[in-house]
């Protein structure tokens, strides 16, 4: 029942988020462009690495955050404007089942869209192959629904789906500064860079990063050593710990101030 | 356990509807499991005692009593902000109560939500559609949802009039169009206990009058209904039973005859001009054009008011136009009713 619901909530969002022009652009369009602006850069290292896989590796964690986490802080907020969530909630759809849903629909496209970004990193920047697939896929999946008590926590902050752009903005900043996702930490002071790497799209970053390239970026400075694939595993250990940490932290905010009905209500 | 034939006893509906009708109704109370029939609602599908709710400082509902009796249909009257929509939201789990106790089906509609869900239908106020969706797709998705589907799609549209909008997104229908969409989806499981609130708003006559058909109908099934409406003639075509709120009160409950019995008659003539209009056991008329006096639910009282109001005409040598005794309307009731402080 469970299964089936979330199943049938998913359905309901792909074929609205087709018709919808701003959702499409938001999960579809704009993480395709983010994975492609890294085509041109086939010059230049950082962290010892080609600056264009640097960036891509960078831009696979980005495109969850907009796929995952800013859509679905709109969704929530323009559903429970309408009203729509109250009418799910009326019903048989449990309340996983509702969010989930939603959540599930962002996953699966975060999927497809990770893939399309290493498409064009082994394909458009002349990259390997990432060493450890299933580590980048469990990554991707555990990043997405972190994202979601996360989404459902900032849109019960948020007034309507415009307002959403204004909410997501200053935690894009902040994720986005501190992931080290387009630019490196290495020279800011210690406390920035340990109060850094604790943020919620850090350890989705470094592991993407383990997982693709098959070093180990939370050992020390570049150059990073080589790790196997069953080493890498354990590399990525603490940051997929982290991202749980997180996901736990994103349900407690999310029952603290997610809303089923309308704020002025 | 009740025995089948004591059960449709106090379904009055049940008693002048047809033989298939009650069978139909015996086979679904033999049907529900014994431990939802507990034996302090036996009888009443829904049963409300001293509920209170409140929102931070504002208490919306004040203390309301009252019963449905299975297949009744009940109506919440009251103006806006009397708590009729705070009340039905309550039976139908969206709000648990601030004090006092309510059953739906012998169940918490909060508490046992997962449970009674399957067997409640309920249509919101307004809104809770998803714009881009076409109304076909809309059904189907709440369709889809249920555990068993007793109408296919297009029964449940053409059961509202809105065969002919299948294919049009929810976005572009009227106020009452969406209306008749949420009646079809609130009724797609042929749930045996149904909350409207305010179903027929928006809705132009034509489609207001089929809407009640189609909810007549529904309570001809043995469904159960609770409706909250500001429209009286609502309550007057549907309603088996009403309350009057105001306040967060019941201020009149019963029948609509017995709540306007309760009222009793009035007396209404054209006021004569230059004279002094009497006072009858302390009771003076309300003027306007028309001079009206309320003469009390007691039969005898108010043929003795009558008679002295008919001797001091005469007395005065006054023929009184356009005189007119009639009992009070369910309109007299509700106006006095949201006119007292």
């Amino acid at each position: 029942m469970l299964l089936e619901h979330t199943l049938k909530v998913a359905r309901l969002d792909f074929t609205v988020l087709l018709r919808n022009r701003t959702a499409f652009f938001t999960t579809i369009a704009f993480p395709v462009l983010l994975g492609g602006m890294t085509l041109g850069l086939d010059e230049g290292v950082v962290e010892g690495l080609p600056v264009g896989l640097y960036l891509l590796t960078g831009m696979l964690a980005l495109v969850g955050f907009f796929v995952t986490f800013a859509y679905l802080t709109s969704l929530f907020t323009v559903r429970r404007e309408d009203l729509v969530l109250k009418r799910m909630r009326g019903s048989l759809l449990s309340e996983v089942a509702i969010l989930g849903g939603s959540g599930l629909t962002c996953t699966v496209i975060y999927v497809v869209q990770a893939a399309v970004v290493v498409t064009i990193g082994v394909v458009g920047l002349g990259g390997a192959a990432p060493r450890n697939v299933p580590l980048l896929l469990l990554t991707v999946v555990l990043t997405s629904i972190m994202f979601v008590p996360l989404a459902a926590a900032l849109s019960g902050v948020t007034r309507t789906g415009e307002s959403a752009q204004i909410t997501v903005l200053p935690v894009l900043l902040v994720l986005a500064g501190t992931s080290q996702a387009a630019f490196p930490l290495g020279d800011m002071p210690e406390l920035v860079q340990r109060l850094s790497a604790a943020m919620p799209l850090s350890p989705v970053v470094d592991v993407i990063r383990i997982a693709y390239f098959g070093r180990d970026f939370t050992d020390g400075t570049a150059p990073y050593p080589a790790v196997g694939f069953a080493e890498s595993w354990s590399a990525a250990a603490p940051g997929l710990l982290l991202i749980l940490g997180w996901t736990v932290v994103g349900v407690l905010f999310a029952r603290r101030y997610f809303r089923w009905e309308p704020r002025n209500a | 356990m009740t025995p089948p034939g004591a059960a449709h006893d106090d379904v009055t509906r049940m008693t002048v509807s047809d033989p298939d009708r009650e069978d139909k109704w015996m086979t679904e109370q033999q049907t529900l499991p014994r431990t939802e029939r507990s034996p302090a609602t036996a009888g009443a599908a829904i049963t409300v005692r001293d509920l209170h709710q409140r929102y931070g400082d504002f208490e919306a509902v004040r203390g309301i009593s009252f019963e449905v009796q299975p297949g009744e249909l009940f109506a919440l009257l009251g103006t806006n902000g009397a708590g009729k929509t705070t009340t039905i939201e309550v039976l139908e789990g969206f709000r648990t109560p601030a004090s006092g106790s309510v059953r739906v089906l012998g169940l918490d509609p909060h508490a046992d939500r997962a449970r009674l869900r399957a067997r409640t239908g309920v249509m919101l106020q307004d809104g809770g559609f998803v714009g881009d969706l076409t109304v076909a797709e809309t059904v189907r998705f709440w369709r889809d949802v249920l555990p068993r589907r007793p109408q296919t799609v297009d029964e449940a549209l053409a059961r509202v009039d809105l065969a002919d909008k299948a294919k049009v997104p929810v976005r572009q229908l009227s106020g009452g169009q969406k209306r008749r969409l949420d009646l079809a989806l609130a009724t797609l499981a042929r749930p045996e206990v149904l909350f409207l609130d305010e179903p027929t708003t928006g809705m132009d006559p034509e489609a207001r009058r089929s809407t009640w058909s189609t909810i007549h109908e529904l309570v001809d099934d043995g469904t159960t209904v609770v409706l909250t409406t500001h429209y009286l003639e609502e309550a007057e075509r549907l309603a088996d039973r009403i309350a009057i709120m105001h306040g967060g009160r019941i201020s009149a409950t019963g029948t609509i005859a017995s709540v306007v019995a309760e009222r009793g008659s009035r007396v209404r003539f054209l006021a004569p001009e230059g004279v002094h209009l009497p006072v009858l056991d302390g009771i003076s008329a309300t003027t306007g054009d028309l001079a009206e006096y309320h003469l009390g639910a007691d039969p005898a009282a108010a043929q003795d008011r009558l008679r002295r109001l008919l001797d001091w005409a005469d007395t005065n040598r006054l023929v009184l136009d356009r005189f007119e005794v009639r009992s009070a309307s369910l309109e007299d009731v509700f106006l006095e009713i949201a006119h007292a402080a």
